[in-house]
């Protein structure tokens, strides 16, 4: 027995004379949290000027004695666009703080001087830097307008004979994107309508839109802009497929898909997306059976509709519109 | 090998089963079972500036429930147990209130007088590191006075005091003898169902446990132990499966020289838990030893030992890491109080009281606990990411009157939790037992526990980082008394402080640490009780106590006033 008892002995003895290395922790770093904050290398751009529309990205920097939340606000200063990037690190570099040109919060950018401001949570100090946007970022999708031209002549219109109606294009406020929107309003006591826009394909030389035929690759995008003090406000959304593939869209017989935004929410302009394969059939704002094959086929899309509404007692209404998209893959990044 | 070997089967000791050899008539049919009635009422006193005008500040609660059990034995070797609890809510009539389940289900035998099995309900153990189901907190530190109403909680969970873990599934026992060199090998094999799939995105989730035990001789034996929690791939669309296998060897070893005896444990062990095709899952593996020698002097009933042990801060162990106390758990008695109706935290009348609190199946990853209980040893021996060594002293004496325990345990992290400083732990603990009956030789039986426990968990602080120093201190007294026929005396007090400050953890779905939170204590809690116990039989009590419950907050600006909650408690138990 002793032979046995004497080798366990001495290797319980070993194992209890092992102990482990420590060179790393478990979580976050508790100095982070507690520790002391200094500002070791100031905010710098990677550059004063930059063109997006060549594929441009600027790079901010900065350096930090432990890891902090920090947010960089770019702005335009023509615009109002601005493009927010935030993180929690002691490094900002290329590895966290890029910018492609793209706004976090509408307007768009435009080609313009813009404010970089650097907070740092919980701390007093907020950096500053200038950078001027020579070329905007490049749009990608197929645009059904920016209203940044004139009235495309194969448009139609409607637009009730109310009060103080405008159906124009205008640059009168920031626009979503360039400096031109389309302005849409008026007083109708009579009938929710107010006006309405028509786009056929055909305002561009084809038959329907040229999109991809797998609805769940295709978006609808625009911008919308509520008017400060008004929230009654509808805008309906309506895509007409010709489903029997014979160059008119037949009422009551093919597909009918809508998208209706109510004007309730923050003033100033936003981005709507929505998938094509989620657009519901309407009426009266109540989704129902497809009217057509029920088949979601955006190469067959064939008119844009867009319609301004309102409640006939809810007085005067207002809304603006601008940069009208489809984009693959993905929704419209701004 | 069958010339040096002659290998014979027997069935293991122990045998819950008589069955084999036995001669005596045994009935095919019997009832067993429990039954009791229990009820409370509580009285909540609150302190502090506003009075609460919106908590009802009394309680009443009290059931009657019935464990009725049949056992078959439709053939020698083979017996069907089935429970079933009925349960009724005082106050409801008729139906209402009255609930039925099946509380136990299983069946049990042996085959060819060789392999026991058992298959259903059944309850099984290992070792602490890979299938052990720890005491609760404070466990150890309640008066009789009070364990009269945690024994219901434990009854109620099937939480037995050999720390098997009640499962669902089946178990195959059987042991080999051998003629040399070794005296016997065991065998034990285990798989049940945790989780049922529910048809998702949630597999079915498998436990199985698997030991074998060489007994060398009365002077060694050897084991290897294996678990493993894992989700059975293909009982759901859900492509991501749990796997987290533990393996462990043991050896025990003990020698006499004169009169003292010698002798030496050891476990040690890894484990590996990951989350297959789930890419954002981490891979935690750590391994452990576990080792105590022990010296003990025979004629004086006097031993010592020291024990050295680590646990890596990876090593997962659902089967011995599963906690008992689910401290997410809110009570049922004055869940919200104050006129803000603030969640109230567990104490020690919710815990001993209270069997929802109580887990049940068991868990992956690390359950939550808190510190103001156990921040050395939250989930048992196999608590992950302590190293250090116990050292600790038994003594009996008086003819056994007087048991008398002593430790000190001293133990440090092994990686940093959001620092490379460690923490580092310290507890001390004395316990004892005294017949005084037997001191005195008086017939009827007075007997006093004690038992004190000091923790305290420091790290130090640096720049801004708060040191972390935590003290928490247990002291319970309890004596119980004999005083007339069949009637006992009960008092007990269990007074629980703590002190201090310390970090808890925030963990995402994987276990990993996030962030920190503060965790700031200074109070206490005594609970303090006595009653009157008329025994019936040995099967069978009738209790009444009054229970007072202090529970004193002294943070400042905390949600939580300092409380008191009065409880009466009535109490018949029988089982037959």
């Amino acid at each position: 027995m002793k032979k046995i008892f004497l080798p366990l002995f001495s290797a319980i003895l070993i194992l209890s004379s092992c102990s482990k290395d420590n060179t790393a922790y478990d979580g976050p770093s508790l100095t982070d949290i507690y520790g002391e904050f200094s500002l070791l290398n100031t905010l710098t751009v990677s550059s004063a000027t930059i063109d997006f529309s060549t594929g441009q990205t600027l790079t901010c920097g900065a350096e930090f004695s432990k890891n902090v939340n920090w947010k960089i606000e770019i702005t335009g200063q023509s615009s109002g666009g601005v493009n927010t990037i935030e993180g929690f690190s002691r490094l900002i570099d290329a590895t966290n703080a890029i910018w492609d040109g793209s706004a976090t919060s509408l307007p768009m950018f435009r080609t313009e001087e813009c404010v970089v401001m650097l907070t740092i949570e919980n701390e007093a100090d907020t950096l500053y830097q200038n950078v001027t946007i020579t070329g905007t970022k490049p749009i990608t999708g197929l645009v059904i307008s920016d209203f940044e031209g004139e009235w495309n002549p194969g448009w139609g219109s409607f637009i009730q004979s109310g009060a103080d109606m405008s159906f124009v294009i205008t640059d009168a406020n920031a626009a979503g994107q360039g400096s031109k929107y389309y302005d849409m309003g008026g007083l109708v006591d009579w009938d929710w309508l107010l006006g309405l826009i028509d786009i056929p394909a055909t305002a561009y030389g084809a038959p329907t839109f040229a999109l991809n035929a797998n609805p769940n690759n295709v978006y609808f995008n625009v911008l919308l802009s509520k008017v400060p003090g008004l929230t009654n406000g509808i805008v309906l959304f309506q895509f007409r497929e010709d489903d029997n593939g014979d160059g008119i869209y037949t009422e009551g017989e093919e597909d009918l898909f809508s998208k209706e935004i109510k004007l309730t929410g923050d003033d100033g302009w936003q981005l709507i997306s929505s998938k094509y394969a989620d657009l519901p059939t309407l009426v009266n704002g109540v989704a129902v059976d497809p009217i057509g094959n029920g088949i979601y086929e955006p190469q067959k899309l064939m008119q844009v509709s867009i319609l301004m509404l309102a409640n006939p007692v809810s007085g005067y209404s207002q809304a603006y519109m601008d940069m009208l998209i489809f984009t693959e893959n993905e929704p419209f990044k701004p | 090998m069958r010339k040096s070997k002659k290998i014979i089967f027997t069935l293991l000791l122990g045998c819950s089963l008589t069955i084999v050899g036995a001669q005596t008539e045994v009935k095919k049919f019997s009832l067993n079972g429990t039954a009791r009635t229990l009820a409370f009422m509580d009285n909540l006193t609150q302190e502090g500036d506003v009075a609460d005008t919106v908590t009802a500040p009394k309680s009443l609660s009290s059931h009657t429930m019935v464990d009725l059990g049949m056992l078959i034995r439709p053939g020698d070797n083979i017996a069907i147990q089935s429970t079933v609890r009925i349960r009724n809510d005082f106050g409801g009539f008729w139906g209402s209130g009255v609930t039925f389940d099946v509380r136990e289900l299983y069946v049990k035998g042996v085959v060819k007088d060789i392999v026991r099995y058992q298959v259903g309900d059944l309850n099984y153990k290992l070792t602490p590191y890979t299938f052990y189901n720890n005491n609760s907190e404070l466990n150890a530190f309640t008066p009789k006075v009070f364990a009269h109403l945690s024994d219901q909680i434990a009854y109620d969970n099937f939480y037995l005091n050999d720390n098997t873990w009640r499962q669902q599934g089946a178990s195959v026992d059987f042991g080999v003898v051998f003629k040399k060199y070794i005296d016997e090998i065991n065998f034990n094999l285990y798989t049940g169902r945790v989780l049922t799939t529910n048809g998702g995105g949630s597999p079915d989730r498998l436990f199985t446990a698997a030991n074998m035990t060489m007994l060398q001789s009365k002077y060694l034996s050897l084991g290897v132990n294996y678990t493993n929690l894992y989700d059975f791939a293909g009982t759901s669309a859900n492509p991501e499966n749990l796997i987290n296998p533990v393996v462990s060897g043991t050896a025990n070893a003990q020698y006499t020289i004169g009169d003292i005896l010698l002798s030496a444990s050891g476990e040690m062990g890894s484990s590996r838990s990951e989350i297959v095709n789930d890419s954002l899952a981490p891979l935690l593996s750590d391994n452990f030893f576990d080792t105590k020698i022990k010296v003990e002097y025979t004629p004086w009933q006097l031993g010592i030992y020291l024990r050295m042990k680590s646990v890596g801060a990876d090593f997962r162990s659902p089967g011995a890491q599963t906690k008992r106390i689910n401290f997410d758990a809110a009570p049922a008695a004055f869940e919200r109080i104050t006129n803000d109706q603030v969640i109230r935290e567990l104490n020690t009348l919710d815990l001993m009281r209270e069997a929802d609190l109580y887990t049940l199946q068991l868990q992956s990853g690390l359950m939550a606990f808190d510190p103001k209980y156990d921040n050395i040893t939250p989930f048992g021996d196999a608590s992950p990411n302590r190293q250090g060594y116990e050292i600790g002293i038994n003594w009996m004496g008086w003819k056994e009157a007087v048991k008398l325990n002593a430790a000190y345990l001293a133990q440090t992290e092994i990686r940093g939790q959001g620092t490379l400083n460690l923490r580092a732990f310290t507890r001390m603990e004395v316990s004892g037992e005294i017949a005084v009956n037997e001191l005195l030789k008086w017939k009827k039986s007075i007997a006093i526990q004690a038992a004190l426990r000091s923790d305290k968990t420091t790290r130090p602080g640096e720049a801004g980082v708060p040191s972390v120093d935590l003290t928490t201190d247990i002291i319970s007294i309890g004596l119980s008394a004999n005083v007339v026929s069949d009637l006992d005396v009960l008092i007990g007090i269990q007074q629980h402080t703590f002190a201090g400050f310390e970090f808890t953890n925030q963990v995402n779905a994987y276990d990993e640490i996030i962030n920190f939170n503060e965790y700031k204590v200074d109070g206490s809690q005594q609970m303090i009780g006595g009653g009157l116990r008329w025994n019936f039989s040995e099967k069978a009590y009738l209790m009444g106590q009054y229970n007072q419950l202090s529970w004193n907050n002294n943070v400042v600006d905390d949600v939580l006033p300092s409380y008191t909650i009065g409880n009466f408690a009535f109490i018949y138990s029988m089982k037959f």
